[in-house]
Order: structure tokens, then sequence, then C-alpha cells
């Protein structure tokens, strides 16, 4: 009798697609002052791009976390991004849809006051500072 | 298929970093993602540059906040913000270079 496979990933199938890449956008709560910021707005905005571009994208809110900004005399800011991923697929990656994704996350640098937004893109974290019109 | 460089490119990347997890799944994979995330952006602000260091300085409240409010006027628009800290920083540091020099 052939072995059952006891491995989640292959009892629910839930291994990436071939020929997929993950794309995670952080959408932050607060600026880099610890001002809230209009983060329904722009987790729609990551969500019409990422749409846009790779055809598809969720958004899940995550739980309340907390994070020390040593740069500002070790203040606690209370963090509560909310994660927006996207499955794409090898041949929509190109240079030209993520020009498109910058963009977006490059105005929601300038408006919404960040240090850094960040980007994971097949288990690599892009931290984004420059935030360039273009 | 795009290489780490032609991402940074594109995407006006500052610093790359590999995480421990590469491919988080369903809620849980995320959350785990998140977490190695938000654990390297700690990590960032904690840890200077080896060629650098950090220093508590004591200051009049009065001057710090003149320095917020110095650092959001310098923050327009297409550039990169500046807090007060590295405000502070840049000003000591051109006052040092000028009176050395």
């Amino acid at each position: 009798m052939p072995e059952e496979p006891s491995d989640p990933q292959t009892v629910f199938r839930s291994a990436l697609p071939v020929g997929t890449s993950l794309i995670v956008v952080f959408v932050p709560s607060q600026d880099r002052d610890g001002q809230p910021i209009d983060q329904e707005y722009w987790v729609d905005e990551v969500l019409t791009t990422l749409g846009r571009l790779f055809r598809g994208a969720t958004a899940y809110p995550r739980g309340r976390g907390v994070w020390r900004d040593d740069a500002r005399g070790g203040a606690l800011l209370k963090e509560e991004p909310v994660i927006v991923f996207s499955y794409v697929a090898e041949n929509a990656l190109t240079a030209a849809a993520l020009a498109d994704l910058y963009r977006t996350l490059s105005r929601m640098g300038r408006q919404a006051n960040q240090g850094e937004i960040g980007v994971v893109i097949d288990g690599k974290y892009y931290g984004i500072t420059e935030y360039v019109e273009e | 298929m795009l290489t780490e460089e032609d991402i940074r490119r594109a995407l006006h990347v500052g610093r790359v970093v590999p995480l421990a997890v590469a491919n988080p799944h369903g809620p849980l994979g995320l959350e785990q993602l998140a977490a190695a995330v938000a654990a390297h952006r700690e990590a960032a602000q904690t840890h200077p540059s080896p060629d650098r260091v950090r220093r508590p300085i004591e200051l009049p409240v009065q001057t710090w906040e003149k320095l917020h409010a110095l650092a959001a006027a310098t923050s327009g628009v297409g550039t990169h913000p500046v807090s007060a800290g590295e405000l502070a920083a840049a000003i000591i540091e051109q006052y040092v270079l000028d009176a050395a020099s």
C-alpha cells in the first residue's frame, strides 16, 4: 500500500503553481511621525494596481504590532500594516509592470510620508526610499 | 525572468535583503513573512553601518521641536523624507567638517 503524503503543502496542494512569483506589498497604518494615514485608500490603490497589472490581488489585514524607532529617541510606534499580495505569472513580471507598480508605491511613500516602502518578491525584501515622480 | 538587478532598477530600490521565509503560503505563511520583515526593519533601525556610530545627545525640547519643523520643511515632494535625527546629524557633521578645515 503506498504511503499517504503527510506534508500539508502536498495534502492541500497549496504550493505555488509552477511559473508564478509572489509579490507582497506592506501598506502601513501610520506615517513616520506616528500619525495615522488613510490606510484604506492606499490598500485600495495597491489592490487596484496589482489587479490591473497581474490580474488579481488580495489584502490581508494583520494583528496589531509595534516597532521601536531609535532615530526618534526609541519611541514605540504601533504599526498595523495590511499585507497585499499577488501571485504573478512569470511572463507578467516585467520591468514595465514593476515601473507601473513603482508609480503607485512612490506616490504612497510621498503622500503618506513614509521612510521606506517594503515590497517582497520571491523571498527578497526590496526597500524603496526614493520617491521619484515619473 | 527578471533578475534582482532588473527589479532593483524598476522599483528604484535602496536595499535588498534576502528573507528566511522564501515561499510563504496562506495566512500563517504571510504572518511569518510579515514578522520577518518587521524584525528586519527594526534591526535596520537599531544597527548603524560599521563606519558610523550612534550616541544619545541631550537637547532642549524647543530645539528638538524646531528640528522636527525644519525636517518636515526639508522633506519636499519627490525627495526622501528626512527625520529630525537625520537632520541633526547632518548639521553636526557639516559643522565639524567646516570647523576642521
